[in-house]
Parts: C-alpha cells; structure tokens; sequence
C-alpha cells in the first residue's frame, strides 16, 4: 500500500480540510476501542464529487481510506490498521429532507442521530434505532454498523429503518441503492449489503431512512428478581409469549453494585432487575402489554415496582441503566474499563445462562465482567474491568474474551448483537462465520478489487487481537 | 521529557472510556469540528506524550494551551476525569521544560500601548495577571483560561485574545452583519447572546436548514460580562429590532461576567430611552447551566414581544 499525497488530498478538499500534523494522526488513530494505529492523513470532504475524486485517487494510487463517523466504535472499526487516508464525514451534515406524506428522511452520512431525532420531533415522528452513543454517533457509522439499542426490541435495528442510499464505491463511481418506497421486491437487496459492512465496501454519501410515530403514552417500570436464573426465565417467557414491550433490559448484581458504588442510586440490590417498558396511542393498549409482562415476570418470581407513566419519573427509573456504563469506568482506583467482549447476542432462553457464565469465566481469569444489555433483542453487554498496566490481566482478558465468544457460538448466539467486528471480535467472527467467509471475500472483492477501503477488518483482520495493533494502554508490569 | 505532574493522572488517562461524549459540549470543537480539538483527543495525547508516543512539538503543545476551560466536558464526562485539573498540570509541565504556546490566553500587543492602569490586573478572576518589573503586566500562561474579562476592560485595546475562535467582538460582529443584512425589509429579527458558560445551546452538530429559525440568530461569545456596549449597539444601528443577552446566574458565574452584562445591558436600555428607542429592546435573561429550555423559553417571549414592538422607528 502507497502513502497519500497531502498536496493533491489539499487539492481535492481544499487545503483546510486536510490534516497531517503527527498530533492530528495520533488523534485519530484510535476510537472507542483498545486499538491504536496512525493514518498518514485526514481528510473532510464536504461533498459527494469530492468523495468520488478522493476515491478515484486512492485506488489508483492504492491507499488505504478509512471512512469515520465520530469514532465511537467499540471494537477498532476505524483504526487505520495499514495507514493511508481516514476520511471523516462531518461536513458531509446535512439533513436534506423530511417528508412526512411518504414517510421517509435523507440525510448525509455526517448527521448526529440526536440532532436528527430533534429535527423530526416537532412533526411528531421519530428515528427508532438510536444507540445509547446517540449524541455523537452518526448515521453514517451507524449504518455501517447495524446499530441499535434499547428501544430495538420494538422497533429493529438499523438495518430495518433503511430504504436506501447512495455510496461511494472504491472506484469513484456513485450508486443509488434501494428505495425510498416502504417495501421492493426484486434483485439483490445491496443496501442491506451495506448496513453492517464497517466501511469495508464503499462510502455511504446518502441515506433514505423511514420513521416511526412518537407514541402518546410510555410506561416504565423496574421488575427485581432474588434470582439471576428466574429473571433469564421471565425474559423468555416475555419474549415468546410475544408481549409488545418498547424496552426490556437487564441489569445484573455487579452491574447494580457498581451504580450504587458509583453514584450512590440507591438501586434494590437483589440478583437482578428488568427495566420493562411499552409505548403505545392508546392508553389500554399500554395496560395490556405492560400487564402481560407483569404476570408473566410474577410467574418467575419477579415483582413489578415503580410503574410510572410520567416523564420525569421514567427518567429516574431508567437513570441506573443509563449511568451503568459510566458507573462501571469509576469501578475502581485499580481498575479500568475496557470495551472488550464488549457484546454479543444469544437466544432469549440462554440470557441469564449466558449472564451466569460471563461470571464464572471473568473469575477464572482475574478479571471483573458485569452483564447487561438489551435483553430483549437477545443482547448482552459487558466490560471488562482489569488492571491495564499488568500484561498478566491482558493475559486473562485474552483468555476471557475467547472462553465467552467460544461459549456464545456453542448456544447458538452470534458474536456481534450492535457494536460491530472490526479488529478486537474478528477472531470470534472468523470462527463463527467460517463458512461463509470464502463469499464475504467474493463480495469484498467484487465491490472492491484493490482492497483500499477499510482493509483487515473483519473476516481479514489478522489473528489475535491482542497482538494486531498498538494498544491503546500501555502494560508496564 | 519528564512529565512529573502529568504522570500522576495516568490512572484517569487509562479511565477515559473515549466515549467522546465531551464533543457536543466544547466551544472549541464546535468551533473547528476537528476531532483533535475535542477534550477526548486532548487526553489521548497526553496519554501519548506520557508514553512517548507523541512528541511535545509546538503543535502538540499549542493544542494543550487551547482550552477555555468552561469545565462542560468534565460536567458530562462518562469517567469523572478532571480534565482541566489535568491540563493545568500538563501546561506547567511543559513550560518548566521551556515549552509553552499562547493557545488562547490573553496577551498584551507586543509594541506596547499599555497605560498600565492595571485595570486588567484587577479584572483577572485567575490571577493569571500580575505587575513585574516596571509596572509591566505579566501573564501567567498557565493560569490564564482565556475568559477574556481583560480584553473588555483594556481601554487602548492592548489586550487580546491570542486566538478567538468566532467568539471575538470583530467576529461576532461579522456574523451579526450577515444575519441581519439577509433578513428581507420589515421582517423581524434580532440577535440572541449566548454565554458559552451557561446557556450555550446544544448548538447542533448537523445543519438542518429549513429548521433554522429565520427571524433570530444566536451568537455564542466566552462570557456575557464581555460583550461591549458598542456592539450590542452596533446590532441597531444594523436593523435589529431587539438584542437578546444571557447570561450565569450570579453563583454561578466565574468572572462577575454576570455582574458586567447586566451593567451593560442597564445603561445601554438608558440610552436607548434617550434615543427613542423602547428599552425592552435590549434585555438580560440569566440562564443556568444545563437548562436549554430556559434560554428557548426566553428567546419565544422575547421575539413575540419584539413583534408587539414592530420595527424600531429610529
Ligand atoms: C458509550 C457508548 C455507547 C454505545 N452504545 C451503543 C448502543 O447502544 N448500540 C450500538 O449499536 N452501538 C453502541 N455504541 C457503539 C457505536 O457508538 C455505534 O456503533 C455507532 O453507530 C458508531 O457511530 P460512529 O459515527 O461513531 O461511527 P465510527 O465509529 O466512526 O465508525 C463505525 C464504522 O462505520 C464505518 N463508517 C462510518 N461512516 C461511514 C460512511 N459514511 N460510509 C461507510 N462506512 C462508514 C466506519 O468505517 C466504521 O467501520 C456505543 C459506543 C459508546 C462509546
């Protein structure tokens, strides 16, 4: 692979619009992640032809572009593993049209998915797949990532809100996928191609997402379960009873612990909690999920305390779960966070299992994990919380990463439920996919024959995540 | 180079999550919407300068002495890191290594001009001013945070910011000039003044055009208590039917910017009674932080009474 030339990137996007300064690079060399790389440039095209000339260039020249949101990924999507030109999206910001008749929004790939939620609020409608990260993370990173979040359990990931898009393909050239129509039938759905492929197939220019109404009433409330085991057995019995909840999440005793610790939330601290919620027009409509959910949590041990229809009372009780990811980063003096094993997904029946043995693992190898996550997508979060200037907790989280994902695969779950592959999963992956990694490749290579956009991610990152980049922290013990 | 008083934060380097969380809440980032000048990147270079991986160059350097230190990325911060304390550090670090950049502190214009009145000494909330030899004005560069109380003050205009960032008055009269002069005859408008302390709206990240309100413009400046009166009399001798200034609440203000603006914005509605023009015109709303909806709140009530008003008649 060859290194850019800043003269020409200048010409292309203006002089301004390029950055190379050492200082710069190592900024943006790393993310959310524990990976670290430097790019030889960074450059922030403002528009679609400037993309496709940037394009054109690299892939003559074969170098390596990394296209980037805001760089909240977890997993090193945006790590410029072999260098050459990371191109940011942010000036590319604009929402270029809500239209509430057919139903449908475009937007450039730059728009923070918060701003977008603000502009669509006073018509009353709203984009349903936002992330816990929605004040930074862009559509763009988002479509690349098949995002989701809490609300996903209702109304789907990402991939369900896209009707289609433009993209920068590697040779320069532009293609409109997809529809802005509700549904379309024929050929390969490409579009559905790109959500999820990390950057790896072209540059998203344009988006055509759908939205959904902002319902009148929510109701929230906090089910407590003395036992792990009986929340597990509550969440599958929810889920396949098929009651319409907008929100179902667990919160595991460590992860109750380390809010309380934290912030001093003063959450019940029995094994674990279930924060249901449901939305609706109506509001008996609401009633009937919610006590649906009621009884059949009750059936599993679970009590239903601080229902509430009210706003602010919603945001207290959602407050816990919303402070877990900060509350874990304060866990200790000795420890840090670190977003490895960092999610994954497993079938409802397997979720407190699942939870039980993330556990048992992180014990086994000196580490700390808690269990989270958007349970009723069959997500599952954790952290792992280590000493990160010993090389003995890597050691550990090593073993402990590949112990849970080999785990994971043997249930029949999947190793990526949201955060993506990218570097530190792609072992995981790899092994989960093996079958059909031979036509991943095909398409990689059909859509992308010289290999310039967002090179060894995924099924081609190396092995070893621990060894396949620059860390972000450094062992000194 | 040894970093001593940077080394002792290594832990809170290491607990940054890098959630970038901090983004959306710093003027700076705002301002240029380059990752690298955004608190997370702040602390990923001081993480590399504290492990070798990053040079301390001029730019890096330059980087580490850009920071208003308005405190909102630490205010949101996933991992509780003090990100100023850390930085207050770092700048002292360097300049005992002989490093150190103007960034965006205050400073006194080179060929002198000083009257050494020292009202600028006296204004300084920081101590970062202090009389050296001569009656000369030293600034602290490691104290100075650039809230730019001295620039007002200054009455040969010696003091300046180093680097502004859109927040000094020549700029902000720029984009007042633009706004105003776009709006078509007899429509309303008028400009809105935002504190980046307090009430500096989550300025959006993306633009929406068609959302954008059409009859005020919102400005942001570093600090209420520094808007001279020239330009907010400048906004009507440029068309504004009315200047909108917020402001932090007294206990909550760090420079007695609170105390100024409403000074100004007093004397300004005596004049504008003596001129023939309606003192409601200009008007002080303090806005606490954290609290965006008492700014929006604000901005209808004041337009719906500007339309009341109609156009000024002078
Ligand atoms: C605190 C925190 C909470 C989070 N919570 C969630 C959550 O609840 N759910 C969830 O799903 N994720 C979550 N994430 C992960 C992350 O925020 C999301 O995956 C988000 O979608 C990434 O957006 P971004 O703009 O930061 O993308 P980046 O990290 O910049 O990029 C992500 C990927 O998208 C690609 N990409 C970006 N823009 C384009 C484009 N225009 N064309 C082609 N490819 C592109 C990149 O190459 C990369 O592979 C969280 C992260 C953090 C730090």
């Amino acid at each position: 692979m060859s290194k850019p030339d800043i003269a020409r990137l200048q010409t292309i996007v203006g002089p301004e619009h390029v950055k190379h300064d050492p200082a710069d690079l190592y900024v943006y060399g790393s993310d959310s992640s524990v990976h670290r790389a430097m790019p030889d440039a960074v450059v922030r095209p403002g528009k679609v032809e400037e993309v496709q000339e940037l394009l054109r260039y690299a892939n003559e020249s074969r170098i390596p572009v990394v296209p980037r949101g805001s760089g909240s990924g977890m997993c090193g999507q945006v790590v410029p593993i072999q260098g050459g030109i990371v191109l940011d999206t942010k000036r590319m910001n604009r929402i270029l049209e809500i239209n509430l008749a057919d139903v449908y929004c475009r937007v450039e790939p730059g728009v923070i998915d918060d701003d977008l939620n603000k502009a669509l609020k006073p018509h009353g409608v709203f984009y349903p797949a936002t992330p816990a990260s929605s004040r930074i993370a862009t559509i763009g990173g988002e479509i690349a990532n098949n995002a989701s979040g809490v609300r996903s359990v209702k109304y789907g990931a990402t991939r369900e809100s896209v009707l289609g898009m433009k993209v920068v393909l590697a040779d320069g050239s532009l293609v409109t996928l997809g529809a802005r129509t509700r549904v379309e039938a024929s050929g390969y759905q490409l579009e559905r191609l790109f959500v999820g492929s990390e950057g790896t197939l072209g540059v998203l220019v344009e988006a055509t997402l759908s939205f959904v109404r902002i319902p009148k009433y929510r109701a929230m409330g906090m089910v407590l379960f003395d036992s792990l085991d009986d929340a597990g057995e509550a969440i599958a019995a929810v889920m396949g009873k098929g009651v319409a909840l907008s929100m179902l999440e667990l919160v595991d005793s460590v992860a109750i612990r380390a809010v309380n610790t934290a912030m001093d939330l003063g959450l019940p601290e029995v094994d674990a909690i279930l924060l249901v919620e449901a939305d609706g027009m109506v509001k008996e409509a609401v009633e009937y999920e919610v006590e649906a959910a009621r009884e059949l949590c009750e059936k599993h041990g679970g009590k239903l305390t601080q229902l509430s229809y009210d706003p602010a009372e919603r945001a207290r009780i959602f407050l816990g779960r919303k402070k877990l990811f900060p509350a874990l980063s304060k866990f200790s003096d000795t420890m840090v966070s670190t977003a490895l094993a960092d999610d994954m997904a497993v079938p409802y029946s397997r979720m407190a299992e699942t939870a039980r043995k993330i556990h048992e693992i992180a014990e086994r190898n000196g580490v700390v994990m808690t269990a989270y996550g958007h349970c009723g997508s069959g997500c599952m979060h954790t952290k792992i919380l280590m000493d990160t200037a010993s090389s003995e907790s890597w050691e550990g989280a090593q073993r402990a990463v590949a112990e849970i994902y080999e785990y994971v695969r043997s249930v029949g779950g999947t190793t990526s439920a949201e955060h993506g592959i990218g570097i530190s999963k792609a072992d995981a992956f790899k092994r989960e996919k093996a079958d059909s990694l031979d036509l991943m490749r095909a398409v990689k290579r059909a859509f992308d024959p010289n290999n310039i956009l967002n090179p060894q991610k995924l099924f081609d990152a190396p092995r070893g995540w621990l060894t396949a980049t620059d860390l972000r922290y450094v062992a000194s013990r | 180079m040894e970093l001593p008083r940077l080394r002792k934060w290594e832990h809170q380097l290491n607990a940054c999550i890098r959630c970038g969380y901090c983004y959306e809440h710093c003027p700076l980032y705002k301002s240029t919407r380059w990752e690298s000048d955004a608190p997370r990147a702040k602390l990923v270079l001081l993480f590399g300068l504290l492990n070798g991986q990053v040079e301390p160059t001029q730019s890096v350097t330059r980087r580490l002495f850009e920071c208003f230190n308005c405190k909102r990325c630490e205010a949101v911060c996933s991992s509780g890191v003090p990100f100023t304390e850390i930085l207050m550090d770092v700048r002292q670090d360097l300049r005992d290594a002989g490093l150190d950049l103007d960034g965006v502190t205050s400073l006194n214009a080179a060929d002198g001009g000083c009257a050494k009145c020292l009202a600028c000494v006296r204004v300084c909330k920081h101590e970062a001013r202090t009389v050296g030899a001569d009656q000369c004005v030293v600034v602290d560069k490691v104290k100075c945070v650039g809230c730019g109380a001295c620039v007002e003050v200054c009455p040969r205009l010696t003091v300046q910011l180093a680097t502004a960032h859109g927040v000094s008055s020549s700029d902000l009269a720029r984009e007042m000039g633009s706004f105003l002069g776009s709006r078509p005859e007899g429509e309303p408008r008028a400009i809105i003044f935002c504190c980046n302390w307090s009430s500096y709206p989550g300025i959006l990240n993306s633009r929406y055009e068609e959302a954008e309100p059409k009859d005020h413009k919102i400005l942001v400046n570093m600090c209420a208590g520094r808007l001279p009166p020239q330009l907010l009399m400048h906004a009507f001798e440029r068309g504004s039917w009315g200047v909108l200034v917020s402001g932090c609440p007294e206990e909550e203000c760090e420079h007695d910017g609170n105390l100024r603006a409403r000074q100004t914005v007093q004397s300004l509605q005596v004049v504008m009674g003596q001129i023939g023009l309606d003192p409601r015109r200009v008007h002080f709303v303090e806005v606490p932080r954290g609290s965006p909806g008492t700014l929006e709140g604000a901005i209808e009530s004041f337009m719906v009474q500007l339309r009341e008003l109609g156009a000024p008649g002078v």
